[in-house]
């Protein structure tokens, strides 16, 4: 056994390993789900700088969803595979949250040991060092083992500049993301460049980590390899036990490929045991890491005006006749007989009836956001509305017994679990995220009435929150006692359908 | 009365269409349309499956100016599997 090669050195290499191919696997579904790259502010089609989808969607609004740019992955390659953005999601928490965990504890025993002197080099020789090595590698050749202390120049550049470079800038970006950072902290995601910023560099560096996972381990396999398997499996620096290691290292790799595929195929043989798998794990990071963070986007001029978006998704188009007769007449007079009811429904019946003149009269709040859907794309607006807490006040006090606030819109689901005809569409929020000041139930988009696409007259906006909270053609919005009464009984039409968490805050 | 915001009006077709029972049959059916749905004018699509039903509904939303073209439906669907579209 050497010293230079601990058990949890390797130990952390191999958990690595795992969680590094489901970080991918999951991130392919993701970027599946809407396989187009921008810089922007808006999403526009054809404004994209990379697409990885043959499909030509028109600039024009309002008719086509983004939905419709899903592609369908296999299993084999993605995690889970089959256009399923909501598990793909979750698999993606998890992983990270492993990945994170397992990267501190090898971080902090790589400086408590005094390894990572092997690794960060401590002399400015290395860049020369590096380019000697470089220019072997390119002329095929292989540097002499004496150039390894365990590692070459080139080694030490690349590792350092993985795992304290390329590693936090995907943490980085990927944060940059979520809803409740953006609500809290816009200046960091403008930083990025916004969320399109954030989320073109964090697949610049997936191209870049994949880079490199696929040079290290061909590398591994070229250079030295009866020193380096050995090293990786046994700790050891006796190459007697190689062809030990070669084994070893072999089936392991299989086994770890036929784990991935595994997890796909586990997942995708019930999905809501896996979503509920997933959430409960991940819920502990939202907890712990978002669900304090309020948004203060009234209160900040990070965004203004100037930011908002020329073009603007949708997920699901606005209701036709044979889903709800009463919003299209509303809308054929001009909103005259739109109405929103409030009501208890946790028992006292008690229930308001108000129109879109009501709304209007209540104190009214308005600031610029961004909005973000899972899939991906976005758009800044400013939104105007009344505060959902001035809305329910005017039935009195919270109920004893209400613990959410459910919303559901005059329009269907676009899509139920198990393809039976539709539902209405609904969203369930928590006590904490109702009482958010920039929850509001919103009747103007950049101080016009909001398009008939977008949510017309009046929609639900939850700036910590993903899209898929935000109901649009709002109905009803109720105090209840429990989510699980409603539905499916996961909190809301995507959670239902598309297993989505109830806290979309990342 | 608000200011009206200009911009298509949508407008929603039932078609029904035989073969197409499970979760995946519903999304290889749909990958298929979407394919190509925005050079008819024609949106967000939607399966509707019902136990012991003879055919599943296909609710397409669309511009209102845009009749449906059921040939180019049909076509969609047969190239992605055993899914005919039914008369009406």
């Amino acid at each position: 056994m050497n010293p230079d090669f601990p058990f949890w050195l390797r130990a952390s290499h191999l958990i690595n390993f795992v969680l590094i191919g489901m970080l991918l696997r999951s991130g392919w579904e993701m970027l599946s789900s809407l396989p187009r790259l921008w810089w922007r502010k808006d999403c526009a089609p054809g404004t994209e700088w990379l697409r990885f989808t043959k499909r030509k969607l028109p600039k024009e609004e309002g008719v086509y969803t983004s939905l419709m740019d899903e592609k369908s992955l296999s299993p084999l390659v993605a995690l889970p595979g089959r256009e399923n953005i909501g598990l793909g999601r979750h698999w993606h928490g998890f992983s990270v949250m492993l990945w994170v965990l397992n990267g501190v504890v090898y971080v902090t025993l790589l400086f408590a040991t005094g390894l990572w002197r092997r690794i960060i080099p401590t002399s400015w020789d290395v860049f020369p060092q590096a380019w000697e090595s470089m220019k072997i590698y390119a002329g095929f050749g292989v540097p002499d083992i004496s150039h390894y202390t365990p590692y070459d120049p080139l080694q030490m550049l690349t590792y350092t500049a993985v795992i304290f470079i390329l590693a936090p800038l995907f943490i980085l970006t990927g944060i940059a993301m979520a809803p409740a950072i953006r609500s809290r902290y816009p200046w960091y995601v403008k930083f990025w460049g916004g969320h399109q910023g954030a989320r073109s560099l964090h697949f610049i560096f997936m191209v870049l980590m994949s880079g490199f996972i696929v040079m290290h381990v061909g590398l591994v396999f070229l250079v030295h390899r009866e020193h380096n398997l050995v090293h990786m499996v046994f700790g050891d620096v006796d190459t007697a036990r190689y062809a030990q290691a070669f084994v070893i290292i072999i089936a392991v790799i299989v086994a770890v490929v036929l784990f991935w595929i595994g997890l796909s195929y586990w997942t995708l043989a019930d999905r809501p045991r896996a979503h509920k798998f997933l959430v409960n794990f991940t819920e502990v990071g939202r907890k712990i890491f978002l669900n304090w963070m309020r948004p203060r986007n009234s209160r900040l001029d990070t965004y203004t005006d100037d930011d908002i978006s020329e073009f603007h998704w949708t997920n699901g188009l606005p209701p036709t006749d044979e889903e709800s007769p009463e919003w299209i007449a509303a809308r054929e007079k001009g909103w005259e007989g739109y109405t929103v009811t409030i009501m208890d429904d946790t028992g006292s019946g008690k229930e308001k009836v108000l129109t879109i003149e009501d709304l209007k009269a209540l104190p009214q709040q308005s600031y610029v956001a961004t909005h973000t859907c899972m899939q991906g794309w976005s758009a800044t607006s400013r939104w105007t509305g009344v505060k959902l807490t001035d809305l329910m006040g005017l039935l009195g006090d919270k109920p004893a017994d209400a613990n959410y606030v459910l919303v559901d819109s005059y329009g269907l689901a676009q899509k139920m679990i198990d393809d039976r005809p539709r539902e209405p569409f609904y969203a369930v929020i928590d006590l904490d995220t109702f009482a958010e000041e920039d929850t509001i139930l919103a009747y103007e988009r950049n101080g016009k009435p909001i398009p008939d696409y977008l949510g017309a007259p009046a929609r639900v906006r939850v700036e910590s929150n993903h899209g898929y909270k935000h109901v649009k053609w709002v109905k009803t919005i109720r105090w209840i006692k429990d989510y699980a009464d409603y539905g499916d009984g996961r909190g809301g039409t995507r959670e239902d359908s598309a297993l989505q968490a109830l806290n979309g805050r990342i | 009365m608000q200011e009206e915001v200009p911009m298509a009006d949508i407008d929603s077709t039932r078609f029904r269409v035989a073969g197409v029972r499970t979760t995946q049959e519903v999304k290889t059916a749909l990958q298929s349309l979407y394919d190509v749905f925005a050079d008819q004018g024609m949106g967000q699509a939607t399966f509707e499956v019902t136990d012991g039903a003879e055919a599943a509904d296909l609710w397409v939303k669309h511009k209102a100016d845009v009749v449906p073209d059921r040939e180019v439906i049909r076509k969609a669907l047969a190239s992605a599997g055993d899914f005919r579209l039914l008369d009406d």
